[in-house]
């Protein structure tokens, strides 16, 4: 009987178009999407000299001169009337003579930020020399500067390569691919009962348990849900070029979790919410993009205001896990959070399980 | 008029496709303006983490209520953690600390660890340069000397910040808005094109056209209500003295003819699709995609030229970019407004032309 329904299972899957939609078109549209929106920020230029004019001699002199990783930071222009110049935009910045320093910009910004940070070093760097040379005449006063002029001293190299900023986005993308296993579960349910599908009547008059047919429905759908994912994750990593880590069974085992847990949802939800089929499935599509909004698959900040101001939120949130779980892959070798992550996803799956089979039970009482 | 009825009569049988979707995007609209509240046009601010292996060092408390003055700073125990405070965006730099000495964590945009880097070096290197010469009342003279700040002269707008968190709003609502409008247009369509009203239609006395007029009339009256609410939620979020500033009613105006735009793209839709099923699939696949290469969700100066390029055919980005040219002050403002209205027009040509086809057949 298994090999029967999990065959019937997966031909009726496949009929279901709106279910290759919502779990495959869908997430791969979603993040072409968000490789065009992003492309720019995740593969950033390096850093380009910003044409500026200094009117004193001594700071268009340590201006000319500035750094970071290699690359010259400003080119210094001279205009009749700068002022204007940067409000018609040939010129980014202008720092007239004065002090403490003055930076004319047309609007703030990180570039006007961090002009402003080497200006006022500058500034604070001679404030410190004249302090000192009244302690100690003798001090070298090009030392001093040397000193504490340079923005990056204190700091030393970690020696590690730089990651891929925005990663994140991506992997909440896959994330509602796995917890798109939600609607293969709504359906699951949905096929079984008596009342809703002239399936559940024929299986509701087999002589048989009803939750034994949940097993082989559960294992096909299961099947489906990965092959989706798979599907995804080739498109994401080798098509998009977003790195996953090197940890590959890890990141294969995290999927296989995950969709579990979306399927075991998906059941839950299909047994609580009464109605048709396409009400169910709004529940269960509103629920995982509303938890890959609070994962944040539209917002960072949304990200940052669930991590410090409901971490309890971002720690039980199907999408969170998921995300989190192929971040933790990707930026660290450690395994502390996949662990754990994986340990959460797996508990709830069985807590959810557990609802199933209870209400199962209940179900096939009141309709059969 | 007994369209217009059945209209309302159909959103009132079908609570679960519009309060449910209501209840989610308010709570998404709520959750957004409170995660960006914080945005300062006066200043860029930096989050920091740090993870102490060792001892303290000396002065470190010193240096931690200095950079607290320019964002907050999060201590963490465990490596990994530090890490993921920087890939969660909770904090922009990150920094280890061992033997008295600072390691950079090499994540994050270079300028923005230039700034972080810089902050924490001015502190401590300051410190260490006026203990090592016996500076007397070294910690005083730092403090003065940290205190001396370079001025960034801008052109000001007068209660920018406010209009700032209210051009986040609309750009916000952009999605939801054109969501909730496609949503309940493609819903109650759905009902009229049905075979059995169709049907109903054909034996009547009611021409097709008077009942298509009457369906319009009933999703312009729709997108009215949506208006309402959404600019309701901004006086309510932001002040009527922002909202009713001249660059906050031409953040609404602008808004108003999007609205007006999305509405006729969602019934130019509802003319050329007929099951609820595709209507739904196509309404998230253009909102996200719409939203996502229009800036709606990341900053406009994320995108590459050619994304731009590509998105100006979508009233999404005219909205957008409208909003900017508001804030700004420009003049250029009008331009946006007017390329959403030749987008109307165009929409209003095309509906005719459905419209069209579909009264003839009727007929036939």
């Amino acid at each position: 009987m298994f090999r029967q329904l999990f065959k019937y299972r997966l031909i009726g899957t496949l009929r279901v178009w709106q279910i290759l939609f919502w779990n495959l078109v869908f997430p791969l549209a979603l993040s072409t999407f968000l490789y065009l929106a992003m492309s720019s920020i995740m593969y950033p230029d390096p850093l380009e000299a910003l044409p500026i004019q200094a009117d004193n001699a001594l700071v268009a002199d340590v201006l000319k001169d500035v750094e970071f990783e290699g690359v010259k930071m400003y080119t210094l222009e001279e205009k009749a009337d700068p002022r204007q110049a940067v409000a018609d935009g040939t010129l980014r910045m202008y720092v007239p003579d004065e002090s403490p320093p003055v930076i004319v910009a047309q609007k703030r910004g990180v570039d006007a930020e961090t002009l402003s940070s080497i200006l006022i070093s500058v500034d604070r760097a001679m404030q410190a020399v004249g302090e000192i040379m009244q302690t100690d005449p003798t001090a070298d006063p090009a030392a001093i500067v040397e000193e504490v002029a340079s923005p990056t001293s204190i700091f030393t190299d970690s020696g590690e390569d730089s990651k891929l900023l925005m990663t994140n986005f991506f992997y909440t993308v896959l994330a509602m691919v796995c917890l798109g296993a939600i609607t293969l579960g709504v359906v699951n349910v949905y096929e079984t009962e008596a009342q809703s599908s002239s399936m559940g009547k024929r299986l509701g008059i087999a002589p048989h348990n009803k939750r034994t047919f949940l097993i082989p429905f559960t294992v096909a759908s299961l099947l489906f849900n990965l092959l989706y994912a798979g599907v995804a994750l080739l498109y994401i990593n080798f098509v998009l070029g977003i790195p996953f880590g090197e940890n590959i069974p890890a990141v294969l085992a995290t999927i296989v979790v995950g969709s579990l847990f979306g399927l075991s949802i998906g059941m839950v939800i299909g047994l609580l919410v009464k109605g048709s089929l396409d009400v169910r499935m709004n529940v269960g599509i509103g629920l995982y993009v509303f938890s890959s909004f609070l994962a944040g698959m539209m917002s960072l900040d949304v990200k940052q205001l669930i991590t410090l101001y409901v971490p309890i939120v971002h720690k039980i949130n199907p999408s969170s896990l998921i995300t989190n779980t192929f971040s933790s892959l990707y930026y660290f070798e450690d395994l502390t959070v996949f662990r754990e992550n994986l340990l959460i996803m797996g508990a709830m799956t069985l807590v959810f399980l557990g609802i199933v089979w209870f209400l199962t039970r209940r179900n096939q009482y009141e309709y059969v | 008029m007994n369209t217009f009825k059945t209209y309302f009569r159909i959103v009132k049988a079908k609570p679960w496709s519009f309060a449910l979707p209501i209840l989610i995007f308010a709570t998404m609209i709520g959750l957004f303006m409170a995660a960006t509240k914080d945005v300062d046009t006066d200043a860029v601010r930096i989050n920091y983490a740090y993870m102490l292996k060792d001892e303290k060092p000396e002065g470190f408390d010193d240096l931690v209520a200095y950079l607290e003055e320019g964002g907050h700073v999060y201590p963490v125990e465990e490596e990994a953690d530090l890490r993921m405070a920087v890939f969660d965006n909770v904090a922009d730099f990150a920094f280890i600390v061992e033997d008295g000495k600072f390691t950079a964590i090499p994540q994050g945009p270079p300028e923005i660890r230039f700034a972080a880097m810089h902050r924490v070096q001015q502190f401590a290197g300051y410190r260490a340069l006026y203990d090592k010469y016996d500076i007397t009342d070294a910690e005083e003279k730092v403090d003065t000397l940290l205190e001396r700040e370079t001025t960034i002269e801008t052109p000001t707008i007068e209660g920018k910040q406010g209009l700032v968190l209210l051009r986040q709003y609309y750009n916000f609502t952009a999605y939801v808005t054109l969501m909730a409008v496609f949503n309940i247009m493609i819903v109650v369509s759905t009902v009229f094109n049905k075979q059995e009203f169709l049907q109903r239609v054909m034996i009547s006395r009611t021409p097709y056209d008077a009942i298509q007029r009457g369906v319009l009339g009933g999703h312009l009256v729709m997108v009215a209500l949506v208006f309402l609410m959404i600019f309701g939620g901004s006086v309510l979020l932001h002040g009527a003295d922002v909202v009713f500033g001249e660059a906050g009613l031409k953040m609404t105006l602008s808004f108003a003819i999007y609205l007006l735009c999305i509405s006729l793209m969602g019934f130019f839709l509802t003319r050329v699709v007929r099951s609820m099923q595709v209507g739904t699939m196509i309404t998230n696949v253009v909102a996200l995609g719409m939203s996502f290469i229009s800036g709606a969700f990341v900053p406009s100066e994320w995108l590459s030229d050619a994304v731009i390029k590509a998105s100006k055919v979508f009233p999404m980005y005219w909205f957008l970019h409208g909003n900017e040219l508001a804030l700004e002050g420009s003049g250029d403002y009008w331009k946006s407004i007017l390329v959403i209205g030749l987008m109307c027009v165009v929409l209003l040509f095309l509906i005719f032309i459905a419209d069209f086809r579909k009264t003839r057949m009727a007929a036939a």
